[in-house]
């Protein structure tokens, strides 16, 4: 078993579920589903990276972050290391590539608040903010808790994108699932399925959490309406 | 302090408001679903952007603006003292009843506050329940005392009794009127039942399509609602269609009287009534009688407004009976009373019985029909678009019952009915005719038929009507172009006048779906039906088909226009019927020689 790999990985969806969950309730709060174009486009691009192939998005991060591309030209002048094939990189491609199941968990249970609720907290005098912490991030907690566990087990297991963005580096970039790719390449059997193992089981736990707190959610509606 | 508010939206929900109320006044908002009861109470609530509008609170103090569109003021919800109880109270599910309240406190204030007000709901021992473990009852106590934790301005209920059963509501209702005691600030509530509203409230508000219609006190717009749609939205049965006629005698005039001509055509009755002065003459109305003016008796009673109507039926429900009379006219108005069994035993009245109704112009409220402005503007448009019309005029039949006779050259006053017909298309300046003869074709040609009408020969009038329609159709499509719709009218139609024509061409022209309309006077088909140049061309095009034919076989294609006017029906069909026909009107008929 790698362990270099394991804590990098657990780093790397640490760092992805703090920055992206909270992001998720931002999105969900100020931009509330509706019937425009613009929410339409919104929700097409918070779905996009769960459609695209990894290796679509890693190679369109490539040529978005890497030393030719001017962000990435800038970057390296501000700070002198690239973000290409740095532990950065990695984390911004995971952030990307993990959107939608940050988001949309979010906002599904944001959209599950009914009209009423939102309208009672304003009557009461709530501003907007505290009515975001009050009220519509306690009655939500369940779907982002669920969000927060889709977005940690699919930061564990995410392959392509991280590989075209951060190749192969140990300590930097090698993640559990490319030490898994790895052992295989040089016949390790052994230890792939150790890693492969402990995958599985992390992802079908979490799973059955998820389910466990879907199915409460629902509930949660029905009782109010 | 005195919430005022005028509203006006257009987008998606229409509005059209205006209102106020008082301090410690109740205002109840009724209307049936849709009429925008709740979007108002929201408007005020700040919950909803509207378009025009001005929202204030006018106090001898200070005047607080919570919305003025031409001055671009718009004070967000969260910053109006509005205390809202939501139809399905709308509590926080995550919170317990005592955190449900405190959440609603003004800044500052303690927690103290809110057990208070939970004490003082009667809800002591209840402040650590979660809503869900609360009944309704109690729900709608919390939700209240949560709107007056916020110290409210302004208090809004929306539907807050719809949601608890009939004994809970019973009891919310005399802790309402007791707490009414205590604050005084404008309240509104919205509410769909009428009961209620009346129970609870000051005044009433009738909404309907986003309108107010009327204000007022309950009980004033019960028994005097300003038009047809207010009274039908109050709850009253027993509304009638009449026709207003204004004095034309001078004894009558300074009597300060009117006539309501209830009923169409020749079997209409004169009311008597009093003019209040505020309708034209001739004014379509509609009429309700407050049920304390009717005077019930077995005797005819020698006077003015007297009906005689039979028993529909009684049913003894304790002190009251409740009884239907159907009112002995030919459209078979029927009145329905709520009598003391008192009454009902001293009148010995069954079922069947004949009875005599006075009605005291006294009692006789009377309105002009309502139509709402954006309806009445589509109806304008239908009707301001020209129509090419054309009247087929059909005479072949052979009259058997009436002895073998020309029906149509039957003289009513010294003029045929034929004559009768053509003048009344004259009028309406109609001037494609198509007659189509069949039996006794030489009798109508020595008429002397003005030269725009076409005149077509059915050799098969024997086979029945549907082939002279057919030759008829026949005769429109390839001889006049351009037609938009066709009247079919009967030759022994004794009675279709130019009005009944015209009213028919206005329900054609507004009509909402279907390609024809039928008069249909007390569930029995009237005539004439006036088609669409769609059906003309389908009938043409087939083999058979006739517009009866087409008609059935397109029943939802078919827009039937209930209607009173007996002339729709009336035909000289036997010796019997001309008979009632000149005791009725007292005309002179005289039957044409048999050829």
């Amino acid at each position: 078993m790698d362990l270099q790999a394991l804590f990098l990985s657990l780093q790397l969806a640490t760092l992805t579920v703090i920055i992206l969950i909270p992001l998720g309730v931002l999105v969900a709060h100020f931009f509330p589903m509706k019937n425009t174009l613009g929410s339409f486009a919104k929700e097409a691009v918070i779905t996009l990276p769960l459609v695209l192939p990894p290796t679509v998005l890693g190679y369109y991060l490539l040529v978005g972050f890497g030393g030719n591309s001017w962000f990435g030209h800038w970057f390296e002048m501000m700070t002198g290391q690239t973000l290409v094939f740095s532990f950065l990189g990695i984390l911004i491609a995971s952030l990307i590539f993990n959107i939608p199941f940050a988001l949309m968990p979010i906002q599904r249970a944001f959209e599950a608040i009914p009209q009423d609720l939102k309208d009672a907290s304003s009557t009461c005098g709530l501003p907007p903010w505290q009515r975001l912490f009050k009220i519509e991030i306690p009655l939500s907690n369940k779907g982002i808790l669920s969000a927060a566990v889709m977005t940690f087990t699919h930061t564990l297991g995410e392959f392509g994108v991280v590989l075209m963005m951060g190749g192969n580096i140990p300590g930097q970039t090698r993640t559990l699932s490319i030490s898994i790719y790895d052992s295989v390449q040089s016949l390790d059997m052994q230890g792939a399925g150790v890693m492969s193992m402990f995958l599985l089981v992390f992802s079908f736990v979490a799973l059955i959490f998820t389910q466990r707190l879907s199915l409460s959610a629902r509930d949660f509606q029905g009782n109010l309406r | 302090m005195t919430l005022s508010v005028a509203l006006k939206h257009t987008n998606g929900i229409h509005l059209e408001i205006e209102f106020e109320c008082k301090s410690g006044e109740l205002l109840a908002l009724v209307g049936p679903s849709g009429s925008g009861k709740t979007s108002t109470l929201r408007a005020i609530a700040g919950l909803m952007p509207i378009e025009q509008g001005k929202i204030y609170l006018l106090d001898q103090e200070k005047n607080h603006i919570w919305l003025d569109t031409q001055n671009h003021i718009h004070i967000p919800s969260f910053e109006r003292q509005v205390g809202m109880v939501f139809q399905n109270y709308a509590l926080f599910p995550h919170l317990t009843a005592l955190q449900n309240i405190a959440l609603a406190l003004p800044k500052g204030d303690s927690i103290e506050i809110a057990q208070q007000l939970m004490e003082d709901m009667g809800l002591i021992d209840f402040h650590d329940r979660l809503p869900d473990q609360l009944s309704g009852g109690q729900r709608q106590r919390v939700a209240l005392a949560r709107a007056f934790a916020r110290k409210p301005q302004v208090l809004l209920l929306d539907e807050p009794f719809s949601a608890v059963d009939h004994p809970t509501r019973k009891t919310l209702y005399e802790e309402l009127i007791k707490l009414r005691e205590n604050i005084s600030i404008p309240i509104v509530i919205v509410t769909h039942d009428l009961r209620e509203a009346r129970l609870l409230s000051d005044r009433l508000c009738i909404l309907d399509q986003g309108k107010s219609l009327q204000i007022g006190h309950p009980e004033h717009i019960v028994s005097s609602p300003r038009n047809g749609r207010v009274a039908e939205l109050v709850g009253l049965t027993d509304i009638f269609s009449a026709t207003f006629l204004k004095a034309q005698h001078p004894d009558q005039i300074l009597q300060k009287q009117a006539t309501l001509l209830w009923g169409q055509g020749v079997e209409a009755f004169p009311l008597t009534i009093f003019d209040k002065g505020r309708l034209p003459d001739q004014t379509e109305v509609k009429w309700v009688i407050a049920k304390e003016f009717v005077e019930i008796s077995k005797k005819p009673f020698e006077r003015i407004n007297t009906l005689s109507a039979k028993v529909l039926q009684v049913r003894r429900l304790g002190e009251i009976s409740s009884v239907d009379f159907e009112v002995e006219l030919a459209f078979g108005p029927t009145m329905h009373f709520e009598l003391s069994t008192r009454l009902v035993n001293e009148l010995n009245i069954d079922i069947d019985d004949q009875v005599f109704l006075y009605l005291d112009p006294k009692g006789i409220h009377i309105m002009p029909v309502y139509s709402s402005p954006a309806h009445k503007e589509v109806e304008k448009k239908k009707r301001d678009k020209p129509l090419k019309i054309v009247a087929v005029i059909l005479v072949a039949g052979e009259g058997s019952r009436l002895g073998n006779l020309p029906k149509s050259l039957i003289k009513i006053d010294g003029q045929t009915i034929l004559e009768r017909q053509l003048n009344a298309l004259q009028e309406l300046e109609i001037e494609d005719i198509v007659l189509v003869t069949g039996f006794y074709q030489e009798a109508y040609k020595e008429l002397n038929l003005p030269s725009n009408v076409l005149h077509a020969h059915n050799e098969q009038a024997s086979i029945g009507q549907g082939s002279s329609v057919r030759l008829a159709l026949k005769t429109v499509y390839e001889k006049l172009e351009e037609v938009d719709a066709i009247i079919m009218l009967l030759g022994d139609l004794p009675q279709v006048n130019a009005a009944d024509l015209r009213q028919l061409i206005e329900q054609f022209k507004i009509r909402s779906k279907g390609e024809v309309v039928m008069p249909l006077v007390s569930s029995q088909r009237g005539n004439p039906v006036i088609i669409s140049e769609k059906v003309l061309k389908e009938i043409v095009s087939s083999e058979k088909l006739t517009v009866r034919g087409w008609m059935d076989q397109y029943p939802n294609e078919v827009e039937v226009w209930q209607t009173e006017n007996q002339h729709f029906t009336f035909d000289f069909d036997t010796k019997e019927n001309i008979e009632t026909f000149v005791k009725k009107t007292g005309s002179k008929v005289e039957l044409p020689s048999k050829p």
